[in-house]
């Protein structure tokens, strides 16, 4: 590569910067992949052992910015994407940044969170040797259709010489442990929140080998779970090196291998993002690991709380059309039985055109626990679809008179109605869009 | 009322549980007792004489082709189910079950061939609203098209009033009263005017006596889905 091409890129990372220092995050790569097709090959001394891969529907972020900080805080020089730009543009961006002027990556550690779709154009250019697999669930379903659909795009890069780090608890990754020889898996043991479901006409899902009916002894998260297949003897495995036990959900801390792990946020939809980046650590013999989980600061816009006069507003972000992430909101706000408010925006689908109303996938979820855990009234916004987002509450027998409806995605009359409230706590359930929007709106009024 | 949940657990996409939620609950309002069994497991022989309606949700396609193994073994028993009148309502790509042939990229498998159609799994997978007139009805749901309908006769179940359908010109398919929709939503909880007809129908010999239903909020979203798609 030459000097001038890595300064061109510099170059204009730095006028996006000084134009809006949030974005930018793919457009020097977008440019310079144009200008030269085989940019990403012209770095030096790219060690593919050193190459950690993070791929999977939810807690791609999360892992990767908990790993680069262990890795960081053990003294390693490491690269990665933390501002979630997932695509080869975004991932060419971040090597033009980080690149010294004579391109020379020698004991770089790279950690790369990369989209499953993304995946064969970014191994293509860089073949890591280290991939870990956070889950393969239903998401962005306009565009993947189903999860089968996820699981053979990531069936199809898997080399045999690569690490594959995997959810033992997840059934459609945990059968990718056939396609390479070094499987490391991860866990979360049974604790306080393991649930089994208690909704009317529960629904699992179809075994990945033999398609019959997955059975799970119980959930940590949704579709998380310990599971064995009611036919062919696929399960989780018994005995599993890298899992989370004594979780202290008081006390912020739980006990992994032999060692007692304090962390700021113990959730339990985390967790297993927790056990695959201690999983990774330690095959890697990263030192001061226990440290750097005590030090870590998450993902901004993930779980936030928000001061609103005498009010305290927790957020709990959700993915739309992932019924993971609403059934994960939904089951931290159950585990808080004193009176609250719970406003629920699921929202237009933005993401593509054609823009669409889709709210099916909360009949994926499971609101039995959140009924029952002293709500004292609803707010359900959006434009469109605001009334199906009541009717779904309705369908749990929820009193009519408990619902307000708001049929706009209107801040101030968001905030109005919780003026209106004497209840001080509030739960906040949408996409990270409408939370923005509300972060805004509250600085103006400050 | 008599319902069979199909494979419920391994034919499971978007949600479509809620559509025997609306069954139940509708069923309720009209002061009918709906009972839902369910076959989990594909070993497990069906008793068609049961049931008065048999739903099948969306699956995978890999998975479907499964399921076909075993219900070829009762296909003639499905198939004089399906011609005696009864319903049976069957979601998105599960209308594979059902085709002719479902065309794949490189192969193709056969269906049960009940209701005159072949199936074509589309290279690009397509979502968005769908809105058709069923009957009197506007029928209002969304779509994710992993496999294009593509009837061999006019046997459709709606003519499109928004969104791609089949193929983009028609909804659906219906022999007798087997219904299959690519509508999501779930279909029966954003329409549960079909569900009371549905039921009415079924039990016609029956005297039933309920309060008029308040499908208020229903209506409302309606309005709004087909306010929103007609802007765009």
């Amino acid at each position: 590569m030459k000097t001038l091409e890595l300064l061109l890129g510099k170059f204009i990372i730095l006028m996006c910067k000084l134009v809006d220092k949030n974005k930018g995050t793919n457009l020097a790569g977008k440019i310079m992949l144009k200008l030269d097709k085989n940019l990403i090959k012209k770095f030096k001394n790219i060690d593919y052992e050193k190459v950690i891969v993070v791929t999977g529907t939810n807690g791609k972020s999360t892992t990767v910015n908990l790993l680069n900080h262990i890795f960081s805080c053990g003294g390693k020089k490491v690269v990665s994407n933390l501002e979630g730009a997932n695509l080869i543009t975004g991932i060419a961006t971040i090597l033009l940044k980080e690149s010294p002027l004579n391109f020379d990556f020698k004991d770089t550690y790279f950690i790369f969170e990369i989209d499953e779709r993304t995946l064969k154009n970014f191994l293509k250019n860089i073949p890591a040797k280290n991939l870990v697999i956070t889950n393969i669930q239903k998401d962005q379903v306009c565009r993947n259709g189903d999860p089968d659909y996820i699981y053979k795009i990531i069936e199809s890069v898997i080399q045999k010489d690569m690490t594959l780090y995997l959810n033992n608890h997840d059934p459609r990754s945990k059968i990718l442990e056939e396609k390479a020889k070094n499987v490391i898996y991860y866990g979360v043991g049974k604790n306080k929140y393991s649930y089994n479901k208690l909704d009317e006409i529960p629904v699992t899902m179809p075994c990945p080998k033999c398609h019959s009916k997955i059975e799970f002894d119980y959930y940590n998260v949704a579709n998380i779970g310990s599971f064995k297949c009611s036919n062919c003897g696929y399960k989780s495995e018994d005995k599993v090196k890298y899992i989370i036990k004594d979780i202290d959900y008081k006390n912020n801390c739980f006990n992994i291998l032999d060692e007692k792990i304090v962390m700021p946020y113990v959730t339990n939809f985390m967790l297993y993002n927790y056990a695959a980046c201690y999983a990774v650590s330690r095959e890697f013999k990263i030192p001061k690991i226990s440290e750097s989980f005590s030090s870590f600061k998450n993902v901004k816009g993930r779980m936030e709380t928000l001061n609103y006069n005498d009010k305290e507003i927790k957020y709990i972000r959700i993915k739309q059309e992932n019924p993971e992430t609403l059934q994960s909101a939904l089951d931290l706000v159950s585990n808080d039985k004193t009176e609250k408010i719970v406003i629920l925006g699921l929202c237009l689908l933005k993401d593509f055109k054609p823009y669409y109303s889709n709210t099916f996938y909360s009949y994926d979820c499971d609101f039995s626990k959140l009924i029952k855990s002293n709500v004292k009234k609803y707010i359900c916004f959006s434009n469109v679809v605001s009334y199906d987002t009541a009717n779904r509450l309705i369908y749990e027998n929820v009193d009519r008179k408990k619902i307000i409806i708001i049929n706009n995605d209107n801040v101030e009359e968001i905030m109005s109605k919780i003026d209106q409230t004497k209840c001080k706590n509030i739960y906040l359930i949408t996409w990270i869009k409408t939370y923005d929007e509300i972060t805004k709106y509250l600085e103006r009024m400050n | 009322m008599n319902i069979l949940y199909l494979y419920p657990d391994l034919l499971n996409l978007h949600g479509d549980r809620g559509n025997i939620l609306a069954f139940k609950r509708i069923g309720k309002m009209m002061n009918v007792k709906v009972n839902v069994d369910r076959v989990d497991c594909f070993k497990e022989k069906i008793n068609f004489n049961k049931y008065d309606l048999i739903f099948i949700s969306p699956g995978e396609l890999v998975v479907i082709e499964e399921v076909l193994k075993y219900l070829k073994e009762q296909k003639k028993e499905l198939l004089e189910y399906v011609e005696s009148g009864k319903y049976l309502i069957c979601i998105g790509t599960s209308a594979a079950i059902f085709a002719d042939k479902i065309v794949k990229e490189d192969s193709y498998f056969e269906g049960l061939g009940i209701g005159n159609f072949d199936c074509f799994e589309k290279k690009k997978i397509f979502g968005d609203d769908l809105i058709f007139n069923y009957k009197k009805n506007k029928v209002v749901g969304s779509q994710i098209q992993m496999v294009d309908i593509n009837l061999k006769g006019e046997n459709y179940l709606g003519k499109l009033i928004y969104g791609y359908g089949n193929d983009g010109n028609f909804e659906g398919v219906k022999y007798k009263n087997l219904i299959i929709t690519n509508g999501l939503g779930p279909v029966f909880v954003k329409n549960p005017w079909l569900v009371e007809d549905i039921i009415k129908d079924v039990l016609k010999d029956k005297k039933l006596n309920y309060k008029k239903i308040n499908y208020r909020l229903e209506k409302k979203s309606q309005k709004e889905i087909i306010q929103f798609n007609l802007m765009k």
